[in-house]
């Protein structure tokens, strides 16, 4: 017997619980006290432990079905004695956890108030729920009108082990991050992806090699918990077809991976499945971040469906006016109540949930501002949900990226709350570097202070503070942003009127597709400066997935309710765009092999004398060195980034951004020997000259000119001759 | 009370045979959590002292969570006790259920018992 196997029988004897035995029977089932915590229903030795809270329920009743079963065959109501403060718990013995599904009846006080919303007619589901059932099957919309009060989003009890076989989190440092912004479904169901599990994570997981390949180091996943993707009212205006919410930022379930997203949902292992994946991409060198909408819910407003929250608890989930209207602030109905007290500990909750029983490194919220709104709406100056996030300990090593505006207004990329833990999606690197590419006049300065981390807004924090980006899952992709003027959102349903109108973005002369090679020619440039400016800027680059294969939606900048050819990524794009995609693997592994490009701290533009250093942390130029030129009309970006490799060698990328139409002849800082210029990347150049291989740049002919051809982008770096 | 509780006993009447040295056992119809128990108490009798044991689930036409966890908690228990399990006759769906859901690595999975036999034995 080994040393392990006599500890984990000494730990058996002790495992034994001497209150694992019914203490009477209630709707004909046997059970006893149950266990306050944790929250949800949990197995336990010889039964289900069942808890559940509302401060405001003067009963509750736990419903139970067999599996698929419309009707209950048992309802048990809590005792008065089951119930501990505002938290009613009972363990029911004997269940068959795989043969199980439950949920609640809860009853209202005597005297109701006009937020309550109880109605213990309603079935609803835990808002604690870890897995649901009903939506295993992607796009099946139940036959006919739900009856009325039928039980849709049924709660079930999934098993909560796993064989992590020693999993580690990659914890990668913050400023060496590479994100990529994929949807799940999006990512493999094209019928071009090859995987055998296609639209689902371990059709994700079959990808990680891509990913790899590619670079990146972080994945962050658009919505995966819980939601119906059924749930849009409007249809395609040419074909009549109902629309999709395939996005998902729509929340049903803040505990279940979603079922119709695993290619094993149909038999209830979407919970093994999504961990799976993350084991697999932890394997892989790669992070997994979940993209999460905490700002409202499913449940949208007064109009809406009661699903769990409203029934449960409405006025402490909800943000309500003083007659119990839902204040609307995320723009979708409802908004999700986030610094009441209660509220706080059930996002807690979950996030810690996700981390310890997912093993997921971080989060991206969601319209965050509403995060930092008080239960009355208004801003708050020290918004304590912010606060409990940013410093609690199971969270601690999790990367937190706020989307740090709302619906309503509250707009605060570089004054979001941070409590020197939060990154942000920073929305004025995307603005500022759209301008910039096009040739905007008087946006230099501005791209100046993005490219460097933006330190006007993070200054005290560092570079990873930014999470910059060009691009995201709203708006253009990269090649649309390159190849439409205008959106092309009338097959969402809303006459075009949805989506953002100002994208900043330029056609490269013709308006979408076009046989004009000036044109195409020139949108492959604009794709690659976009590329290569976010992965040499300080701070986190996000890709979105398929910009590196030049990924279209054919204008369409919210395709939120398209599930299909619009929205999936199109894996023969791969073979394609080619030359793209090997620009872009470039890119990144430049990005990788230069400290320059990756400080944590924000530079000062001065060189650290007692080291020897050869230039300052950060330097400008323009056509002539040390001279840069930051007048209105400037459309020149040259930048020198210097630092030292982890073996205190000199690390030395000059970048040099032309935006204007014409080339430009710029003059060479000056290197001392036996370092000299070598050239990474051209977009001017054709493939697959446009990007070399880091380690093997060719030198500079010429030491002392480089020539930036019209609307190009220039890299180099210092080697040994 | 229905009556799934007897089709779901995922053992067949046919004792456990030895050959080589190595345990054959036959399971059949569903491995879920209602028959679960009782195949873990037969694999575990098996491997209380180590020894080699090979799964036959040609004839599993069902295996739920319970029943993954069951196979592999049978890995887990002869890795401790030294001893080594393996798999014959698994179908294509299980193969790939067990390979989205991550189970699938732990294994050696063998075409027929007899591969299986002599690779155990080996």
């Amino acid at each position: 017997m080994s040393m392990l196997d006599g500890a984990a029988r000494a730990v058996w004897a002790f495992a034994e619980r001497v209150d694992a035995y019914p203490s009477r029977y209630i709707g004909g089932l046997p059970v006893s006290r149950g266990r306050p915590l944790p929250f949800g229903a949990t197995a336990v030795d010889g039964g289900v432990n069942f808890s559940v809270y509302s401060n405001r329920a003067a009963a509750v009743t736990l419903v139970l079905y067999r599996r698929g079963k419309p009707e209950p065959f048992a309802e048990l109501p809590f005792p008065d004695a089951y119930r501990v403060g505002g938290v009613f718990a009972m363990t029911v013995f004997g269940l068959d956890v795989e043969d199980l599904e439950y949920g609640y009846r809860v009853t209202g006080p005597a005297r109701a108030k006009p937020a309550d919303r109880f109605d213990d007619r309603l079935v609803l589901s835990d808002p604690y729920a870890r897995a649901l059932s009903g939506g295993e099957s992607w796009g099946e919309r139940p036959a006919g009108s739900p009856a009325p009060g039928e039980y849709r989003h049924r709660a079930f009890v999934p098993p909560e082990d796993f064989d992590w076989e020693g999993d580690r989190p990659p914890r990668i440092p913050d400023a060496d991050l590479v994100i990529y912004e994929a949807h799940v479904r999006g990512f493999t169901r094209h019928p071009s992806s090859g995987v055998r599990f296609p639209g689902t994570f371990a059709g994700l997981a079959e990808k990680l090699p891509y990913l790899q390949e590619l670079g990146v180091n972080c994945l962050e996943l658009m919505p995966i918990f819980e939601y119906d993707e059924c749930d849009n009212p409007r249809s395609d205006p040419t074909t009549g077809d109902p629309l999709h919410n395939y996005w998902g930022y729509n929340t049903v379930g803040f505990f279940a991976p979603k079922a119709s997203l695993a290619a094993t949902g149909r038999l209830g292992m979407q919970t093994d499945e999504f961990r799976n994946l993350v084991k697999q991409a932890h394997q892989a060198g790669i992070a997994v971040i979940l993209d999460v909408v905490f700002n409202h819910t499913a449940e949208g407003d007064e109009r809406g469906p009661t699903i769990s929250f409203r029934g449960v608890d409405n006025a402490a989930y909800y943000m309500l006016d003083a007659d119990g209207h839902y204040l609307n602030y995320s723009g979708v109905g409802n908004t999700l109540n986030c610094n009441n007290p209660v509220v706080r500990g059930f996002v807690l909750d979950c996030l810690r949930f996700w981390v310890t029983h997912y093993h997921v490194d971080g989060f991206r919220f969601d319209l965050a501002a509403i995060l930092g709104r008080g239960p009355d709406g208004c801003p708050l100056a020290n918004p304590p949900l912010l606060e409990t996030i940013a410093h609690d300990p199971v969270l601690r090593d999790c990367k937190l990226i706020a989307e740090a505006w709302d619906a309503a207004g509250l707009y605060q990329v570089g004054s979001f709350p941070d409590y020197c833990r939060w990154s942000e999606w920073n929305g004025l690197y995307r603005d500022t570097a759209r301008r910039f590419l096009r040739g905007d006049e008087g946006t230099a300065r501005d791209m100046a202070t993005r490219f460097v981390g933006s330190p006007d807004l993070y200054g005290h924090r560092g570079t990873a503070a930014s999470v910059n980006f060009i691009t995201a899952h709203d708006g253009f992709t990269l090649h649309d942003l390159v190849s439409y003027e205008h959106k092309r959102n009338e097959a969402n349903g809303e006459h075009g009127l949805d989506g953002e109108s100002r994208n900043l973005g330029w056609n490269c002369g013709a308006e979408g597709p076009t046989d004009d090679p000036g044109v195409i020619a020139l949108r492959r440039r604009q794709m690659r400066n976009a590329l290569l400016i976010l992965l040499t800027s300080h701070g986190i680059p996000m890709l979105t997935a398929g910009d590196e294969v030049a990924r279209t939606q054919r204008g369409n900048n919210n395709a939120y309710c398209h599930d299909g050819e619009l929205t999936w990524f199109d894996w023969a794009q791969v073979d394609k765009e080619a030359d793209l995609l090997r620009f872009a693997r470039r890119a990144i592994a430049f990005r990788r092999a230069h400290p320059a490009l990756r400080r944590p701290v924000h530079t000062i533009g001065q060189a650290n004398g007692t080291r020897g250093d050869l230039f300052p942390d950060v330097s400008w130029h323009g056509t002539a060195p040390w001279r840069p030129d930051w007048s209105h009309h400037n459309r020149l970006l040259a930048v020198l980034l210097y630092d030292r490799t982890d073996k205190g060698d000199h690390d030395c990328v000059y970048v040099a951004m032309n935006t204007y139409w014409e080339p430009l002849e710029l003059k060479l800082p000056t290197l001392p020997e036996p370092l000299s210029w070598h050239l990474f990347a051209d977009t001017a150049a054709q493939p697959p000259h446009d990007a070399h291989e880091p380690g093997q740049e060719p030198p500079l002919a010429d030491q002392e000119r480089l020539t930036v051809g019209p609307r190009s982008t220039a890299v180099l770096t210092a080697r040994r001759c | 009370m229905d009556t799934v509780q007897e089709k779901t006993a995922a053992q067949k009447a046919v004792p456990d045979r030895t050959a080589d040295q190595v345990v054959v056992i036959e399971l059949e119809g569903e491995l879920d959590s209602r028959s679960a128990p009782a195949v873990q108490q037969r694999v575990v009798r098996q491997l209380e002292h180590g020894g080699r044991l090979l799964l036959d689930v040609t004839a599993l036409t069902y295996v739920s969570s319970a029943g993954l966890r069951t196979l592999l908690l049978a890995y887990r228990r002869a890795v401790a006790a030294g001893g080594r399990v393996a798999l014959t006759g698994v179908s294509t769906e299980l193969a790939e259920i067990m390979q989205a859901t991550g189970f699938l690595h732990f294994f050696d999975c063998f075409e027929t018992v007899a591969d299986g036999l002599s690779a155990l034995a080996a």
